[in-house]
């Protein structure tokens, strides 16, 4: 396994518990971790790019104790934060370099080299002259994937990268992700957007509350799911019972009533028909039913 | 090693890149670029060059200085804005995540933050040498811009940018560091200043920096070790970041080496600085001891030495010396006690036929004798004494705050105080360096034996390091190889000084006086300029030394005089006890390095100042050698002036000025160094005697008591009626009017016989007697018993009561009467001066009559300055005649509490009459006092208590109140300065002899306002009738003399702040039983003295008078009304 969670769990200087007793073993490969905002994804990203130290419990990454030999986990880390807006009044390419040169890349000819590939790879090439700062949201991410993957590190953390994005950035970004993911390099993706993990990930998390609800592949989390989602047409009365029972995850106005899509185990007492679910419905029942469970 | 140079260098390259583009650094860099620039080309490019500018450390000093001061308040700022930007900036995080250290990280920052401004400094320093070489060449103090670099501008970035990013690290706010910061370095320029002997200057804006050609830096180890003290602090605090820093370390023990390397550099710096204060403090302690062991000593084997024959060999640094020395004690004695400079190591001391056994405590050599020593009877010593001369013996007379007292040229430059050098190269001993053995002590706060300084017979035998010259007084002769020099004295002397350098003479004989300048350098660039007028100059300096000597009314007494170069940190302080400054000594006048504090003495700017600007303008047909010797003339001037003024500003546009000494006075070298009138019991008698037979000085007076509110000689008045004698000649506070105090004393003390025999033939008599004594120890008794005898009158009293505060009197002072009396052959005008003594205190008034020139045909041989001793609750009239009248004449209170002390009674004011009776001339007693207020008259004036009320002032905010209260606090004086650009919010009192009043001529003057303050005069009216009311109107208060202006304003009306317009007027409110008229005076317009205001029928009760401030004229003057009875 590239990395290893045992027993993790953080809390706050406040008392506030963001993690708890979390169990991970994250293989090479894209590793989506999924959760609503406040699951505890970006204090986990955190924990695990060394910017944190966990309360309790232990992390190995790549066979380093993160506790121990931040610098060894360093050296072979590559992080985009989630937010990754201001920047300093670099240019491009200095932003670039400067981030290579920090992760040892120390011969500034084949660092030059290495930042004009990166440059290219990631479309920046043509803006490279410019001050980071005045990029686009797209670019800027593009830029921080750039920095991220410079130094080709074993494990790259992202956290939320697409949010934001408009959709062909967003696309434009998975596909750097997955070229990424190729090359024998451990991708952890944190998002709250189902979409992200189901176009790359071939395993996955879910978080939430500080706990892990799912681990396994998204395929697993479908078949969990298989059963539990429900379409029906409904008055606006029936609609109004339900919508207070169950979680509605979709309404369409048929001029009578309303076509709904429902996650529930099961609707007494309505003429449910059962719907093959697909991720977002497995996100639904695991945060909304399987978590109260 | 745990951190990684490469990564240091990197984060320092990017993170230069950032400083660099922010607008903040480049607003900076502009502003000290453009400063240089400007720097530059005030002092460097000017055609008025500064005397300063002729050392070649002053730029480098000054521009490193004034960058250093600015860099240290913006690397504040930039120093802890990465920090803060560290926090806003997203992007900080994904180089947080990078391997490198904490170390490597934060060190790289701060490597960054120094780089650009070390880089900046060296821009800086770079157009300082540019400017130099357009200036002066290549002959530059090349290394001073490197320690200029190292002194001030590394130690103090290095300290504020470790402080600025710790404080942020710990404050986590940028903008309460900030504050802190800038709170700190405001504290630290402005207000610590000199406590704990400048350590807290950060920024070495008030370290001892300009570098003699000579000798160098001044002091250069306490230097170093100030600067050490911040370079390791700043160093310490920056490891301190290392660990403060909000990221996770690489390693659990990663931080330990930093932490224990911040602790050793702190502890580094704070040693330091204990060791800077400590230093000093074992200076302050040596010094008490040494004044505590002369306490000891001071009555302990007086002495006088009656002839010293001193032996100098310089061996490298060191001097090895012998005394062979008469000595004549004072009194019989067991014991005597000399003083020898304590860094002099005393070999032995012999006396004929045997080896002394001695006492070394400190500075003071104790020798017991076995056999009483006679007074009077001579004893042979020989002393042997080598080693290094300790400045610490060096004015032990000073307090430690002076001595530590900033010395500044230009303002901002700071010059180190030296008082004795000793090296291999260059060696300067004065007589206050006590280097050759002295009888007596060097100081007493016990008792002024000391002071008294005697004549003896010098020979000074000096073989100097190979190449070097000698200089020391007397005439010099040589061995045959010229290694040895022995300087003979023609005359006596109380002291002399021993310099050894690498001297050359510029020599001319004049009149049989040799004249001689001693360079160190090479100053033929300035001599050159006067190649041209070369045969003149003997005229010039004969005519020179001719108006010296017509003004000392004495010859000069020596066969030669010289200007020596000397350091230019060499230092002098005013003393109380003498006139003497230490740049001036028996046949020399030091002067410091290439004229470095004289501008006179640089004859090529000189001459390029004067034949360019104003001056030549006003002179376009002069020609250069005529401008040449203007220029000498004005060079050699300089020893005729006894000083200048100097003005310190204060609140509110106040204004002081103090008179600044010259230390090149000549009158010393015609004088000190060839009298000694000695009295153990009146250790001033010598500086009264100088006192009375010198110079008298009363010019500037009156200027300097309106600009100040009192004059000098007032002060020190008022001061001698609180305090004993003593304690204001013995207190530092005073020191600028102690001459003034013991003049007064002096002339009030022969006062008695000054009645008798007139002021000038007191003077003439003792002059005569000094004379009589030339380079020999004379004794005051001798000379005041013969005084005594001569006029008949004691001074017993005046002996006994010469301690105790002065019993001042108080004069009302009569208007003068000039009666125009007809004789047989001429017309005679006899004045008639009268003065009534208030007091319980008997005093004596001098009464001088001044005739303008050529107004006094036939009386020129007549004296114009009479004592008259008036008796308590006395009035005494003084009448004279004259073939003339007098213009004026000055009453001189002496030692009374008028105010002001001395006035002048113009003519115009007297009252005058015809007659043919002659009275006879003299003094005499009359009965009644002197009353200027005729019958029927009331005069109410300022001073009147009860009478005369004020406005409250309208300041009503807490600061105000605080400042003005600081200020009365500090008012020793009570009445406050006049000048023309002060404003006065609030009722001030000031004195001026234009102004109305008894003995106290003072009013309350206040800036012109909204009519909200006023002055209120209570006349108490006891018979009802018609009354003209006068106001006192002193025009001389608002006009400043200045006709033009008076003229130019008169018929202007002005704006108030409201933008009304108001007139020059002074509103009047004349108010009884609630009936008030209105009354306005146009001031322009108004006479010196009493106006007339109207008339007013009165009944019998109060009648107020009210003045307001409501007026466009400059200042409003509340002084006195006078109401006046009609007669029906």
């Amino acid at each position: 396994m590239s990395i290893t969670i045992k027993g993790l769990s953080h809390y706050y200087p406040n008392g506030k518990r963001a993690l708890t007793d979390i169990n991970l073993e994250i293989p090479s490969g894209m590793f989506g971790l999924l959760g609503p905002n406040g699951a505890g994804k970006s204090t986990l990203m955190r924990i695990l790019v060394t910017l944190m130290e966990p309360s309790e419990g232990q992390i190995d990454v790549c066979g380093y104790d993160i506790r121990t030999q931040r610098k060894e986990v360093r050296r072979i880390l590559g992080y985009l934060p989630q937010d990754f807006r201001f920047f300093a009044r670099y240019k491009v390419r200095e932003f670039l370099e400067y981030a290579a040169a920090l992760s040892g890349m120390t011969n500034s000819s084949e660092r030059g080299k290495a930042v004009d590939a990166m440059l290219e790879q990631v479309g920046l090439y043509e803006a490279r002259d410019r001050y980071a700062q005045n990029l686009s949201g797209g670019m800027k991410r593009r830029l921080g994937i750039a920095q991220a993957l410079i130094h080709k590190p074993k494990v790259l953390v992202v956290d939320e990268p697409t949010t934001g994005l408009d959709p062909e950035e967003r696309i434009r970004f998975r596909n750097l992700l997955s070229e990424a993911s190729s090359k024998d390099t451990t991708i952890i993706l944190s998002t709250h957007i189902v979409g992200d993990i189901s176009s790359s990930c071939t395993e996955m998390a879910m978080l939430n509350h500080g706990h892990v609800m799912f681990r396994g592949s998204p395929a697993g989390m479908l078949k969990e799911t298989e059963g539990k989602v429900w379409r029906l047409k409904v008055t606006n009365e029936q609609y109004a019972e339900i919508n207070q029972k169950y979680a509605v995850i979709s309404t369409i106005p048929n001029g009578l009533g309303w076509d709904i899509q429902v996650v529930a185990k099961s609707i007494p007492g309505y003429d449910a028909v059962s719907y093959p679910p697909n991720l977002e419905h497995a996100y639904v029942y695991f945060m909304e039913i399987k978590d109260k469970d | 090693m745990w951190i990684g140079i490469t990564n240091i260098r990197i984060v320092s390259k990017y993170e230069t890149k950032l400083l660099v583009r922010g607008w903040f650094f480049k607003v900076f860099a502009f502003l000290a670029l453009f400063a240089a620039v400007i720097l530059g080309s005030m002092y460097i490019l000017s055609q008025y060059q500064q005397p300063q500018m002729v050392n070649r450390s002053v730029i480098p000093y000054m521009f490193m200085l004034v960058m250093n001061v600015g860099q240290a308040v913006v690397s504040v700022f930039l120093a802890s804005e990465y920090l803060k930007r560290d926090k806003q900036l997203d992007t900080s995080e994904i180089f947080y995540t990078r391997p490198l250290s904490n170390a490597e990280y934060l060190l790289g920052k701060m490597c960054a933050t120094l780089k650009v401004f070390f880089i900046l400094d060296i821009i800086v320093a770079l157009i300082a040498l540019i400017m130099s070489l357009i200036k002066y060449g290549f002959d530059l103090d090349y290394v001073s811009y490197i320690w200029y670099f190292l002194l001030l501008c590394v130690p103090t970035l290095v300290f504020i940018v470790g402080l600025s990013t710790t404080l942020m690290l710990l404050l986590n706010n940028q903008a309460i560091t900030m504050v802190i910061l800038l709170a700190y370095i405001g504290v630290t320029l402005f207000y610590i200043d000199n406590v704990y002997y400048y350590l807290f200057d950060y920024i070495g804006f008030n370290l001892p920096m300009i570098k003699s050609v000579i000798t160098g830096f001044s002091g250069l180890p306490r230097l170093i070790n100030h600067r050490l003290c911040y370079l390791l602090l700043g160093i310490g605090l920056i490891f301190s970041d290392v660990s403060l820093f909000h990221r996770l370390a690489n390693s659990k023990f990663s931080l330990l080496p930093w932490r224990i390397a911040t602790a050793v550099f702190l502890i580094g710096g704070l040693y330091a600085g204990y060791r800077h204060v400590h230093l000093f403090k074992i200076d302050e302690k040596y010094r008490t001891e040494m004044v505590e062991l002369d306490n000891k000593y001071v009555h302990i084997g007086g002495a006088v030495a009656d002839s010293c024959m001193l032996s100098v060999i310089q061996n490298g640094d060191m001097l090895d010396m012998r005394a062979e020395m008469t000595v004549i004690p004072k009194h019989n004695t067991v014991s005597l006690v000399f003083t020898l400079n304590p860094g002099f190591k005393l070999n032995s001391v012999d006396a004929p036929g045997h080896r002394m056994n001695c006492e070394r405590l400190m500075h003071l050599i104790v020798l017991d004798f076995a056999d009483s020593l006679s007074a009077g009877k001579p004893i042979h010593l020989v002393m042997d004494y080598s080693g290094m001369a300790d400045e610490r013996i060096c004015y032990l007379d000073i307090s430690a705050d002076k001595l530590i007292e900033n010395k500044k040229a230009l303002s901002m430059l700071n010059i180190g105080k030296r008082y004795l050098f000793q090296d291999r190269k260059f060696t300067m001993l004065t007589p206050e360096s006590y280097w050759y053995p002295r009888p007596g002590v060097a100081f007493s706060d016990k008792s002024p034996e000391w002071q008294i300084s005697y004549f003896t017979d010098f020979q000074i035998n000096v073989t100097p390091n190979p190449g070097l010259t000698p200089i020391s007084q007397g005439h010099c002769t040589t061995n045959a190889d010229s290694t040895s020099f022995t300087f003979t004295p023609e005359s006596s002397l109380p002291s002399v000084s021993l310099l050894i350098g690498d001297y050359h003479p510029k020599s001319l004989t004049v009149d049989s006086t040799v004249y001689t300048v001693w360079e160190l350098g090479n100053w033929d660039d300035q001599f050159e300029v006067l190649d041209s007028i070369r045969d003149t100059i003997p005229t010039i300096i004969r005519d020179q030394r001719w108006s010296m000597e017509y003004q000392a009314e004495m010859k000069y007494p020596f066969r030669r005089f010289s200007f020596v170069e000397v350091p230019l940190q060499f230092t002098s302080y005013k003393r109380v006890w003498t006139s003497v400054y230490e740049e001036l000594q028996p046949e020399m006048a030091f002067v410091r390095e290439r004229a470095f504090d004289m501008g006179r003495f640089q004859f090529r700017n000189m001459k390029r100042q004067w034949s360019g600007g104003r001056y030549r303008r006003g002179n376009n047909n002069m020609s250069e050698k005529q401008i040449l010797i203007n220029i000498l003339n004005n060079t050699m001037y300089f020893m005729m002036e006894s000083g200048s003024y100097s003005g310190n500003g204060g609140r509110n546009g106040q204004f002081t000025m103090t008179q600044v000494d010259n230390p090149y006075f000549y009158r010393p070298m015609f004088y000190n160094f060839r009298y000694n009138i000695y009295s153990s019991d009146w250790p001033m008698a010598n500086r009264m005697v100088e006192s009375i037979t010198g110079v008298n000085e009363s010019g500037g007076q009156n200027w300097i008591r309106r600009m100040n509110g009192l004059s000098e000689d007032e002060k020190a008045l008022i001061l001698m009626g609180k305090y004993d004698f003593e304690r204001i000649m013995s207190d530092p506070e005073w020191e600028d009017i102690a001459d003034n105090a013991l003049s007064l004393k002096t002339k009030d003390f022969f006062a008695p016989i000054s009645e008798v025999l007139g002021y000038e033939t007191l003077v003439d008599t003792i002059s005569a007697l000094t004379r009589a004594n030339e380079f020999a120890n004379a004794s005051f008794d001798s000379i005041l018993d013969w005084v005594q005898s001569y006029s008949g009158v004691s001074l017993q009293k005046k002996i006994d009561s010469w301690d105790e505060p002065a019993k001042l009197a108080c004069y009302k002072i009569g208007i003068p009467q000039i009666t125009t009396v007809t004789t047989d052959t001429a017309d005679i005008y006899q004045a008639e001066v009268t003065l009534e003594n208030i007091s319980d205190n008997p005093g004596f008034v001098n009464v001088e009559y001044v005739f303008y020139e050529m107004e006094n045909a036939g009386d020129e041989d007549k004296p114009k300055s009479m004592v008259m001793r008036v008796g308590a609750h006395e009035t005494r009239k003084m009448v004279t005649h004259w073939f003339n009248t007098p213009s004026y004449i000055r009453v001189n209170t002496m030692l009374s509490s008028n105010l002001p002390h001395e006035v002048n009674l113009n003519n115009s004011d007297w009252s005058t009459y015809e007659s043919t009776n002659l009275e006879p001339e003299g003094v005499f007693t009359v009965r009644g006092g002197v009353d200027n207020t005729p019958p029927g008259e009331i005069v109410i004036d300022n001073e009147d208590d009860g009478l005369f009320s004020l406005s409250r002032p309208l300041r009503t905010g807490y600061l105000s109140k605080w400042i003005d209260k600081s200020r009365e606090k500090n008012n020793e004086f009570m009445y406050e300065g006049f000048s023309d650009w002060r404003t006065f919010s609030q009722w001030t009192l000031v004195t001026d002899q234009n102004l109305y009043g008894d003995y106290i001529r003072s009013a309350y003057i206040v800036s012109p306002g909204d009519g909200s303050q006023y002055a209120r005069w209570s006349v108490p009216v006891t018979v009802p009738g018609v009354y003209d009311v006068y106001f006192y109107a002193s025009p001389a208060m608002y006009s400043n003399n200045n006709s033009n202006r008076r003229w130019n304003n008169n018929n202007n009306n002005n704006n108030n702040n409201n933008g009304r317009r108001v007139t020059n007027d002074y509103n009047f409110e004349i108010e009884q039983f609630n009936m008030s008229d209105h009354v306005s005076m146009n001031m322009w317009r108004a006479d010196e003295g009493w106006n007339l205001l109207g008339t007013f029928r009165f009944e019998a009760d109060t009648v107020r008078v009210t003045l307001n401030n409501r007026s466009g004229i400059r200042v409003i003057v509340a002084d006195a009304v006078r109401l006046v009875k009609r007669e029906r």
